[in-house]
């Protein structure tokens, strides 16, 4: 809302500078966005607290002015109003939802006579044009006393005015639109025996909206109740000032108020007579008294206010105060109706008068720490080492658009063809909750290449969603290019899958849980991953994760040329497992002996098989067969045996065991494992 | 040969020793079993006595020479080699170091690792929550009813079932109060919220909060304020301003907005482009926990009190990064990262 200072002058006494005015407002909670120089005077730009109707108007924000500095508000000037019940001929309102309706006559005697501008300045420094004299009096009065209100032009009206419900297939022809439209039935309406003349609370209807050539108005002020309101303007779209009043509550007893502040400008600037004003309905004012307990609101706000500054304080906001040592009874004024209900809300009330920046501020005592969670301390843990590693944490969106289904190569019956599906999001690539980070992780990949950048490394903490709304927590990372560096002398190896499977074997060194690699084909993802250069991670019997080479044509659907990188992921919940205790082994008084062999291992076979049929036959002074060469052409792998035993070994025995666990690969594979000199 | 003629010889041959190998050589030949030494001091059993002691003092002094001489030369021809091999070991330093370049965690990891050290010191834990939630937890729990206006501050996303996404970590909050673990409650609740908005570079559909909530008997609105100064300093630092205003949360009551003053104008100017002229900049909300919301747990709201805060963290790790768009921070791009991380170096 965009107030003009100079008006705010008119309703309670100011500082003197605009800035000091900024910071007042400021103070009392209506937070000025924007202070502007324009040729009315200074404009603010301001926010209003979303749950008060009444802060709608200058009258509104003078109050919370006045409740924070004490000065006297000042009042617009109000015509006086022959008020008389309405009849049925006149006004019946069919509905609750509507708690008090006036309808006030106002003929034109003579020409219409137009605002003057400076009764017109708050409107223009709130950029609204001036429609026509009946029409700005109404925007002006709901700016100024927070009262909406509508002028029908009275010769378009066809009998008495009733408020209802209304009907199903009921059409109204809305103000600045083309043709009638379908009213929701339900919708608390302004109708005549023939039509709707106005959704309540909300908009008129082009067929009885005044003209240059209307002689005769029948203004309407009233209150409705603010749900109708808001699902009026909700379920139709409408976005208006008289409705953003309305949905945040109106004051009941504020309709004739408005009527006679907008009587009062028509009859003293335009040349309109004023007639009768007829009241429909009888608001019972329930007069909500809360009981303030004196010490305890003291202590809550941190001032030791005494109970008559109490009482005093809250007058200037419209309470009555019932004054006493002990308690205070406070009864709620209209206008605070929809949002005071707690001995807290009164306390708010006390604090803003007294300054939020004034109350003592203090600290609790605080008897004892925390510590990191077992959960804290592993994510630490993995970031310290990825990052020591050279990856960079990444957060990317938990949702993507529908085509990622068809990028990932997943057709309609596919277990991962289902999402969660965004039912209202504005943005296309937001349709899909993701179910995998795969795509995310290629994108960010592709990214980055096309940036002239393919050593790249990257993880999350990331979460997916199931179709049944389940949620996943996981890690994911990927590598592309060198392993480290590349450096001008030192090339590094590509980050390839036994990479990762380096950095698994660290994460599980590190957090001691229980990973292995194993096998990958019950992955969800497995079909995603070049399958002779991939693997599974396990844990306590389950694949909790996957790790490996992405699959080539996985890579052309994403646009990957020339790159081959590898991808990780693992459930988090293997990762916080507890820790697998740590067992101490006294180092050896002696040292190891060591032999190496080295074995032409065919595709098909693994290295790893060929070290357990070494290690079937193995003495049992056999300390550790190590992997220390591999000569990728000829898929040659030396196994380094290293035995270690509190006996003396001699190199008989020594030899002898080596032939002997040599002769069990070679019982095992026959001439497909040869052994290299 | 005499004993001087022998150490004139030595001596010559010591000249042109340049290696350890003719040193040892030169030792064996003038100290070795069969040097003039050695064959010299076996032949004084056969001299006359009264010649023996000087011709041995001699002859000792000689071997004596000798090896101290053999010692020098010894250490000389070390150091010589040890300088030759410096000289030809020289590494031009002006290359690049190698070694693994440390990637980074992201801003928001460090803005949360820093808030949370000292929401420790004060006793908070980390409490999780799903995120997508019902409107239970996301708006009727926190006294935000349906078809009240507070639904419109939030622009949610829905899913099916009539589920969401959390549009604010409060969620946890409710579902933690609804637990009814011991007092005092301290926990705090980080993570992706979901706004549906349209994205440009300062709004996005997905970002960080922060939030947390105390709950003890006897908590005051000046706690609340001592609380959040606290946390605001550990974040930014002790030398800056900060200030307290009325707000509206429909889940605390009193609602407070805390400012810290703006650091590129320091509140002077009316057209500073960070804070538009206002001089100082929201960096969180917060306040006291409704009656409504204690009541919806079942908690006797005249007896406790809570604290509630959060804390857009997304803004403040791009403020932290030194960069003005909230977009980069949720993008891949490792030269943004990078860059960041390096923060000039």
């Amino acid at each position: 809302m965009k107030i003009l200072l100079e008006h705010l002058r008119t309703h309670v006494n100011l500082p003197e500078s605009p800035r000091e005015v900024r910071e007042l407002l400021d103070d009392v909670g209506i937070e000025v966005k924007t202070m502007d120089a324009k040729p009315q005077g200074t404009v603010y730009n301001v926010e209003l607290l979303a749950n008060r109707g009444d802060h709608y108007s200058y009258a509104g924000i003078a109050r919370e002015v006045s409740g924070r500095t004490g000065e006297r508000l000042k009042y617009s000037k109000l015509a006086k109003l022959d008020v008389q019940p309405a009849d049925a001929t006149k006004v019946r309102l069919d509905s609750p939802l509507c708690f008090l309706y006036t309808l006030t006559e106002l003929e034109l005697a003579g020409d219409a006579r137009p605002l003057p501008p400076e009764v017109l300045a708050p409107l223009t420094a709130a950029d609204i044009h001036s429609v026509l004299p009946s029409v700005d009096a109404s925007n002006l009065t709901n700016f100024d006393v927070g009262q909406p209100s509508h002028a029908f032009d009275a010769d378009r009206i066809d009998g008495p005015i009733t408020v209802r419900l209304s009907h199903k297939g009921e059409k109204a022809w809305l103000l600045f639109t083309d043709e009638p439209t379908e009213v929701p039935e339900g919708t608390l309406v302004i109708a005549d025996d023939s039509k709707i003349l106005g959704i309540a609370g909300v908009i008129g209807c082009h067929d009885s909206a005044v003209t240059e050539n209307t002689k005769r108005i029948a203004l309407e002020a009233a209150c409705f109740d603010p749900v109708a309101v808001r699902i009026a303007a909700r379920q139709m779209n409408l976005n208006t000032d008289a409705a953003a009043r309305f949905m945040r509550g109106g004051d009941p007893t504020q309709p004739l108020v408005g009527a006679a502040r907008v009587a009062y400008l028509l009859e003293q600037h335009c040349g309109y007579r004023i007639g009768r004003t007829y009241v429909a309905g009888e608001w019972v004012n329930p007069f909500r008294k809360i009981e303030v307990d004196v010490a305890r609101t003291q202590h809550f706000i941190s001032v030791e206010m005494p109970p008559d500054e109490m009482a005093e304080r809250l007058t200037r906001y419209g309470f009555a105060v019932e004054p006493g040592d002990q308690k205070l009874i406070v009864t709620v004024p209209p206008h605070r109706i929809w949002d005071v209900f707690f001995e807290a809300d009164i306390a708010e009330e006390l604090v803003k008068s007294y300054g939020y920046n004034a109350t003592a501020t203090t600290l609790p005592r605080v008897d004892m720490g925390a510590l990191p969670s077992q959960e804290e301390n592993v994510v630490a843990k993995v970031n310290e080492l990825l990052v020591a590693e050279g990856f960079y944490e990444i957060f990317t969106d938990s949702f993507y658009g529908r085509g990622t289904r068809e990028r990932l190569g997943i057709a309609e019956g596919d277990p991962l063809w289902a999402h969660v599906e965004m039912q209202n999001s504005i943005e296309r690539n937001y349709a899909l909750m993701r179910n995998n980070t795969l795509a995310q992780a290629l994108d960010a990949l592709v990214t980055n290449v096309n940036l002239k950048n393919a050593n790249v490394k990257m993880y999350e903490w990331a979460r997916v969603y199931r179709p049944d709304m389940s949620e996943q927590s996981l890690l994911w990372g990927i590598a592309n290019g060198r392993d480290r560096g590349p450096f001008w002398g030192d090339k590094g190896r590509t980050a390839d899958a036994i990479y990762l499977k380096g950095l698994l074997a660290q994460l599980r060194l590190e957090l001691r849980v229980d990973l292995q690699t194993g096998a990958a084909n019950e992955h969800r993802l497995f079909r995603f991953f070049h399958a002779g250069r991939c693997a599974g991670i396990h844990a306590n019997g389950r694949v909790v994760g996957i790790f490996g080479e992405l699959h080539p044509l996985l890579l052309q659907r994403f646009d990957v040329k020339r790159q081959r990188p590898v991808y990780f992921e693992i459930e988090t919940d293997a990762l916080f497992t507890p820790p697998i205790p740590r067992v101490y082994t006294e180092p050896s008084n002696r040292q190891p002996v060591v032999r190496s062999v080295a074995y032409s291992i065919p595709i098909g076979i693994t290295a790893g098989a060929v070290r357990e049929a070494l290690q079937s036959a193995a003495p049992a002074f056999l300390r550790e067969i190590r992997i220390t060469d591999y000569y990728e052409d000829a898929r040659a792998v030396t196994f380094e045996i290293e035995y270690l035993s509190d006996e003396a070994l001699t190199g008989e025995v020594i030899n002898a065991a080596t032939e002997g666990m040599i002769a069990a690969v070679k019982e095992r594979f026959g001439e497909k494992v040869t052994q290299r000199a | 040969m005499s004993t001087h003629q022998t150490l004139e010889t030595f001596r010559a041959d010591l000249r042109a020793a340049e290696t350890p190998d003719a040193i040892a050589e030169l030792r064996t030949r003038y100290l070795g079993k069969k040097s003039y030494v050695k064959t010299a001091l076996k032949s004084l059993g056969s001299m006359p006595a009264e010649e023996r002691p000087k011709f041995a003092q001699e002859v000792n002094a000689a071997a004596a020479t000798i090896e101290r001489e053999l010692d020098d030369a010894t250490a000389r021809i070390a150091e010589a080699a040890v300088a030759k091999q410096i000289e030809a070991e020289w590494q031009d330093l002006s290359m690049p170091g190698i070694a693994q370049e440390r990637g980074s965690v992201h801003p928001l990891t460090t803005v949360h690792t820093s808030a949370m050290n000292v929401m420790r010191r004060l006793g908070f834990t980390i409490a999780e929550g799903p995120e997508i939630e019902t409107p239970y937890y996301n708006f009727d729990a926190l006294n935000i009813p349906e078809n009240h206006p507070a639904r419109d501050m939030q622009d949610t996303f829905w899913l099916p079932n009539n589920m969401l996404l959390r549009s604010h970590t409060t969620t946890v909050q409710a579902r933690v109060l609804q637990q009814r673990p011991p007092l005092p409650i301290k926990v705090v609740a980080l993570g992706r919220v979901y706004r549906n908005e349209a994205v440009d570079a300062t709004h996005l559909a997905m970002f960080h909060q922060f939030e947390g909530i105390w709950v003890e008997e006897g908590l005051t609105f000046g706690d609340l304020k001592g609380t959040l100064l606290e946390i605001a300093k550990s974040i930014y630092g002790e030398n800056h301003k900060f200030r307290f205003k009325p707000k509206y949360y429909p889940y605390t009551e009193p609602s407070v907005g805390m400012d810290m003053q703006c650091t590129v104008c320091l509140g002077k100017s009316d057209h500073c482009p960070s804070c538009r002229g206002a001089g100082w900049i929201t960096i969180l909300g917060s306040g006291m926990i409704h009656p409504k919301v204690f009541i919806e747990f079942g908690y006797d709201h005249t007896k406790l009190s809570g604290i509630a805060f959060g804390i857009g963290t997304t803004r403040i790790a791009a403020q932290a990064s030194g960069i003005t768009a909230l977009k980069p921070l949720y993008e891949q791009d490792l030269r943004v990262h990078r860059s960041i991380h390096r923060g000039g170096l």
